[in-house]
Order: C-alpha cells, then structure tokens, then sequence
C-alpha cells in the first residue's frame, strides 16, 4: 500500500477526533495528533482501534506507545501490513 | 499538584467505553478492566481510572523529563472504597491522587511527594547498579546520570545531557545500599 493510500485513509479516520481542524489543512508526516490535531489521549486509543479496523492489523502495546504523529502511524500500519 | 486530570462526565458517559471490551483491553489491565466491568456504575470508575493514570503519567513524565509516550496500562491503578483516594505504580515509583466527583466532573490530581525507590543486597558496587538500573528503567535515551554531591555532602542525581538534577538519598548499612528519590519537580 503506497504512502498516500495509508495517509488517505488515516486522515479520514483521525477527522472525527480532530479538535483543531485548521491542523488537517497540512496533514503530513511530522502532524502531531496531539500538539497538531488536538486530539485528547482518550480518542488517540479510538484512533488506534480504527485503524486496526481499517487496515485490519493488531497494535500492540509496545507500538502504541510509540504512535504520536501520522508518521509514526504511518511506519506501524507499514510494518503490521508487512508482518501479515 | 504536578499532575492533574479532568473528566467532563457528560461528554464521557456519551462515549459509552464500559462496554468496548478492545477499549478497556488497551488502556486497563486485567484487574482493572474486571473492576470497571463489575461496578454499578462502569462509566463513572472507567473514567476515575482514566484520570488517575493522566495524571500520574503528566507528574512522572515532568519529574523525570521523560519523552511523551501512550502507555496508559503500564500505570497500575488501586483506588480506595471511599473512590476519594488512590495511588498509581509505574515502573517502582508510585504515586497518590486525590479524586473529586460531582454530577458533571472527575478531577484527580497527584498529591505527594512520593518516592521511586531501589534496594540492593550484596552489590558490589550499588551505586553502578543504580544508575544502571535508573536510566534502564525509564529509558532516558541514553543520558548519562551520575550522583553528585554538594560542599555539604548532599548528594543528588545529575543528567550529563539535560539540566535535570533529582535529589537522591543513600543509605548503606551491612550487605544492603537503599536509594530513594523523591518523586518532586525539582
């Protein structure tokens, strides 16, 4: 799955938890969910569920931890798709 | 009060979160998860739960410096009957909040300080192991940390990289060294 595809599609997911829309206008690598998007750290584990839903993969918690920006995402859905 | 917590009830009884079983498996631990799905109210004690473990993770991420991280099931949550009182353990440091409930809100916030503490028996060199076992234990990225002390003897932990400095007590009696540090935004 290219980069884009995977960005597409975690931009539709995050949207709904999204506090500061203006922060979806430069939705890119280094978008931080937190300080960028302003998504609280409850709906940051809604956003990891979706896209466990989504691309139909299982994070863990080791991986979790480490999901703070769309990069971050990026690279994990990357590497659960890879290990399938 | 380092770190603290609110919960809009309104907005996160909405949410309705007792009952998403891969919720609760990626933010409780199995204690947990069995004491929200048996309470008469799971919503209310899923959310205290919540709060105390953001706030004991705002006060232990600011007293050590440590990077920003999403690993709510790694602090253990123990509340008291009263629901007023409770602590938090996360890698051997703990610590106590206090939890406030009205109709619309959970707050919680860390009251302490509190202390992360090691003991070792028969070290050699305790001081090496501590270190060690410091910086291990919350992954500092490396920094290197040595004990310092002061023209009085006061000794304190320094970061080699950051301007961090933790005070830390050291006792040795027999084959036993004890270190505590208290668990302050220094």
């Amino acid at each position: 799955m290219s980069d884009n595809e995977i960005l597409g599609r975690l931009k539709t997911i995050v949207k709904p938890y999204v506090q500061r829309l203006e922060g979806l206008n430069h939705f890119q690598e280094d978008t931080d969910f937190l300080k960028d998007l302003e998504i609280n750290s409850a709906n940051l584990v809604d956003v990891i569920l979706d896209v466990e839903d989504e691309f139909d993969i299982e994070i863990d918690n080791d991986s979790m931890e480490g999901m703070l920006t769309v990069g971050d995402a990026k690279n994990i859905i990357q590497r659960k798709l890879q290990a399938r | 009060m380092i770190g603290n917590d609110i919960i809009d009830l309104t907005l996160a009884r909405s949410q309705n979160k007792a009952g998403n079983r891969r919720f609760l498996s990626k933010v409780f631990t199995a204690e947990e998860s069995s004491i929200i799905t048996k309470d008469k109210d799971p919503e209310l004690i899923l959310w205290i739960l919540w709060a105390m473990k953001e706030s004991a993770y705002k006060a232990h991420q600011r007293v050590l410096g440590l990077p920003r991280k999403l690993n709510p099931k790694d602090f253990e949550c123990f509340v008291d009957k009263s629901q007023k009182h409770g602590h938090v353990n996360i890698d051997n440091c703990k610590y106590t909040v206090q939890i406030e409930k009205t109709a619309g809100f959970i707050h919680c916030y860390t009251i302490g300080p509190e202390v992360f503490k090691k003991i070792y028996t028969n070290s050699s060199e305790p001081k090496t192991d501590f270190l060690k076992d410091f910086s291990s234990q919350f992954k500092l990225n490396g920094a290197e940390y040595d004990i310092e002390k002061d023209r009085f003897g006061i000794p304190s932990l320094k970061s080699s990289c950051e301007e961090k400095t933790l005070p830390v007590s050291i006792s040795h009696h027999g084959n036993l060294a004890a270190f505590l540090i208290p668990l302050i935004n220094s």
